[in-house]
């Protein structure tokens, strides 16, 4: 299971991150979204940034309290219990994917919505897809 | 948390540094929902009568409204507004990007900055920290210099940035504000007031949430909302050619600019400006504005001449038509390098190219001289020439010193007749639609709030159509039924002001998705009703607001003396003109129908009725 990003598609509309906060708390806040569209000068294209469920997997070695769990399909699960928001996963995330909660100061990584990733569903222009 | 909305508002006086947060009441709200209602509400309140457009008591104001940072594909616009530097009257500018959002996701529903700094800032309000900070290192940057410097300053690419260029700084009467990603809030002169208050950028981060009374019937509107935008001719048509879709049919029913108005029709340029053609040559991506499905935003790639390989986000229909066709010439890529310098320099390309054609125009007929022009060749056509001007009115070099104050100023001073070649209405340039074929166009354009302006009402679809907004039949050339037409597309047009929707999700589309979303999003119903009452009322307070400015009858609610003298040459109108007999009867009826007095003054029934007067 893998979420595929077509930058060619992209219109760096920021849906996926608004319906990826409101799926996932209920409030729209997209600094508490799990993807993350940057758009660099002079401004063409737009990049989104989430989890690819890389195979060597630094954010789960780098966790001083072992808070991240990767299953057997390869999502990142974060034990928001043990998290402490120290960051070092995000640090290391080849891909930035990784981001802190300014909420509740966890990790936040993509889980891929139990197999139904919103902002796929809410992509006006299929730049996001949703590989099984 | 009130649904909708953040809640409070954020005032910043940039002569004393203080910065205080209020909270948004109740009754301001409900009576002015939010964007276009809290500019208008805001300036009413704390604009002293008279001030000068420069004076630091000029509030500079950034509103939000209840839509912004939610999930419908409209309403995610901007707005800023202040005492516009053109007109002296009530300003308002719209710009697409997340910056209304981000500002809402800060905490604040709206943004008022007062005062003068002393030296050159930029302001960052970062959640409830705000500071106002050193902007010496990007004084006198481009806007994309500034963009990526202050980015880079903050380590943070996603923050949002408004910003203004050199010609802000120098208080040029049209600079615009940019928005990043290369948006502008064009017209009236806000990047000149931020330049009076030596306001360079203002840096947004937002970390906190917005709740809305019903998400997930937000959600499924926006959804058939999409389906409905995809489903839409005009709306399919902007996602595909952009705004320039426009230029074929405003040829064809001579309503663009050719030689500074002296034509209406200019049939060689279409093939050169169309979207159509743009698309085929130098797009090189389609972009949506924040939260929009739509792909009206165009990037394109200069392929010729000495901006080669630069990228410039547009040429939109108004840039093409006032800074192309206006100015005499048909060649797309020294259009988008025209385009590109205005945007860099932070020039409004609609007053630039009505500024630059005004003043092509006079040097044709002698009342300007090459030497009064520095040496510039400004014949109608030379696109080289126009390059030139551009940076002198950005630097105010030269003849640039003059022609930076806008056509009417400009006009004054320049004297020797020159004012009939000056197009504007109450000092702002007219776009680049015409209106000596179409009378309720002509009376919008006499009677909008912020001075020549085809945004804040588009009633020639109606004379085009032949059919107005309350399924009426019109015919285009007659005067009869047009105050009505104009009146009503008015209060509608300012109402989704509030919202702060984007003209092109309106066409086609049935209003009530606009009161719906409002409604699920804030947690009560607004009827289609109540929504027009919202609409009126703003436009009432912004007259009065204009009243108190000196806004009179006599002086500023007229046409350009060349739409209302001169017979169109060609085109379907050919042979028409607005009379001032016309348009006198239009203006009675239009005052008439508002509910205000034969000098234009709201009556105290009309203001008793709107609940702005006991």
């Amino acid at each position: 299971m893998q979420l595929i990003f077509h930058v060619d598609r992209c219109s760096g509309c920021h849906s996926c991150e608004l319906i990826c906060s409101v799926y996932k708390n209920g409030k729209i806040g997209p600094r508490r979204a799990r993807i993350r569209i940057v758009t660099p000068e002079p401004g063409i294209h737009s990049f989104a940034e989430f989890c690819i469920q890389c195979a060597n997997s630094p954010c789960v070695k780098s966790c001083p309290r072992n808070a991240l769990i990767k299953s057997a399909t390869g999502i990142i699960c974060v034990d928001e219990e043990a998290c402490i928001g120290c960051g070092l996963c995000m640090n290391v995330c080849p891909v930035n994917a990784i981001k802190i909660d300014p909420k509740n100061k966890k990790a936040l990584i993509c889980d891929l919505c139990k197999g139904k990733p919103k902002c796929v569903e809410f992509c006006p222009t299929k730049a996001l897809e949703f590989m099984t | 948390m009130v649904h909708g909305y953040a809640g409070f508002l954020l005032f910043i006086d940039l002569t004393t540094g203080k910065v205080e947060r209020r909270e948004l009441r109740e009754n301001i709200r409900n009576m002015f929902i939010g964007g276009k209602g809290f500019v208008a509400k805001l300036l009413y309140d704390l604009l002293p009568p008279n001030t000068d457009p420069f004076s630091p008591e000029n509030p500079l104001i950034f509103a939000a409204g209840p839509l912004n940072g939610t999930i419908p594909p409209f309403g995610n616009k901007n707005i800023v507004g202040g005492k516009s530097p053109l007109t002296g009257l009530y300003m308002d500018s719209y710009f697409s990007g997340g910056f209304g959002a981000e500002l809402k996701f800060a905490g604040y529903d709206a943004l008022v900055i007062k005062g003068r700094s002393q030296r050159p800032v930029y302001i960052i309000i970062d959640d409830n920290e705000t500071k106002i900070l050193d902007a010496t290192h990007v004084w006198g940057k481009t806007t994309y210099e500034t963009y990526n410097i202050l980015k880079k300053d903050h380590g943070d690419p996603t923050v949002k940035v408004v910003c203004i260029g050199p010609a802000g700084e120098n208080m040029v009467r049209f600079a615009c504000i940019d928005a990043d990603i290369h948006r502008q809030a064009g017209r009236c002169g806000g990047g000149a007031i931020m330049g009076s208050k030596n306001l360079k950028a203002i840096v947004v981060r937002g970390s906190g949430e917005i709740e809305v009374a019903q998400v997930d019937k937000l959600i499924d509107l926006a959804k058939e909302f999409s389906e409905v935008l995809r489903k839409t001719p005009d709306a399919s048509g902007y996602s595909e050619y952009g705004t320039s879709i426009a230029v074929s049919y405003a040829n064809v029913e001579g309503l663009w600019p050719y030689k500074n108005w002296q034509d209406q029709v200019y049939d060689e340029a279409v093939n050169e400006y169309s979207g159509e053609e743009q698309k085929k040559r130098v797009w090189i991506k389609d972009r949506s504005g924040y939260g929009c499905t739509m792909l009206c935003e165009k990037v394109a790639m200069i392929t010729r001449g000495p901006f080669a390989g630069k990228v410039v986000h547009g040429a939109e229909y108004e840039t093409v038509a006032m800074l192309g066709a206006n100015c005499g010439f048909s060649n797309l890529n020294a259009l988008l390098q025209a385009n590109l310098l205005c945007d860099l320099l932070g020039i409004d390309t609609i007053s630039m190219g009505a500024v630059a054609s005004f003043a092509m125009e006079c040097y044709e007929r002698g009342i300007l001289t090459r030497e009064d022009l520095g040496g510039l060749d400004l014949k109608f056509g030379n696109y080289d020439a126009l390059n030139k001007l551009i940076e002198m009115v950005a630097y105010r070099k030269g003849i640039g010193k003059i022609l930076a104050e806008g056509v009417r100023i400009a006009s004054q001073k320049i004297g020797k007749g020159s004012e009939h070649y000056a197009i504007e209405i109450k000092g702002l340039e007219t776009p680049a639609w015409g209106v000596r074929g179409a009378p309720a166009m002509a009376l919008q354009y006499v009677t909008v709030d912020r001075g020549g302006c085809h945004q804040r009402g588009w009633p020639i679809v109606y004379e085009t159509a032949g059919t107005g907004p309350e399924g009426q039949k019109i015919e285009r050339l007659s005067t009869e039924g047009k105050a009505a037409c104009c009146k009503w597309d008015q209060d509608y047009t300012s109402a989704m002001g509030t919202l702060i929707q984007c003209d092109l999700t309106r066409f086609g589309v049935d209003p009530s998705y606009f009161t719906r979303a409002l409604s699920y999003a804030i947690g009560y119903e607004v009827t289609f009703k109540d929504f027009m009452v919202i609409g009126e009322r703003i436009w009432n307070l912004i007259r009065l607001i204009n009243l108190r400015e000196g806004l009179t009858r006599e002086m500023e609610e007229k046409l350009p003396t060349r739409f209302m003298e001169e017979p169109l040459p060609s085109g379907p109108a050919k042979g028409h003109y607005m009379s001032k007999e016309e348009l006198r009867k239009m203006l009675n009826e239009y005052y008439r129908i508002r509910g205000w007095d034969d000098k234009g003054e709201p009556r105290k029934e009309k203001l008793v009725e709107l609940g702005l007067e006991r």
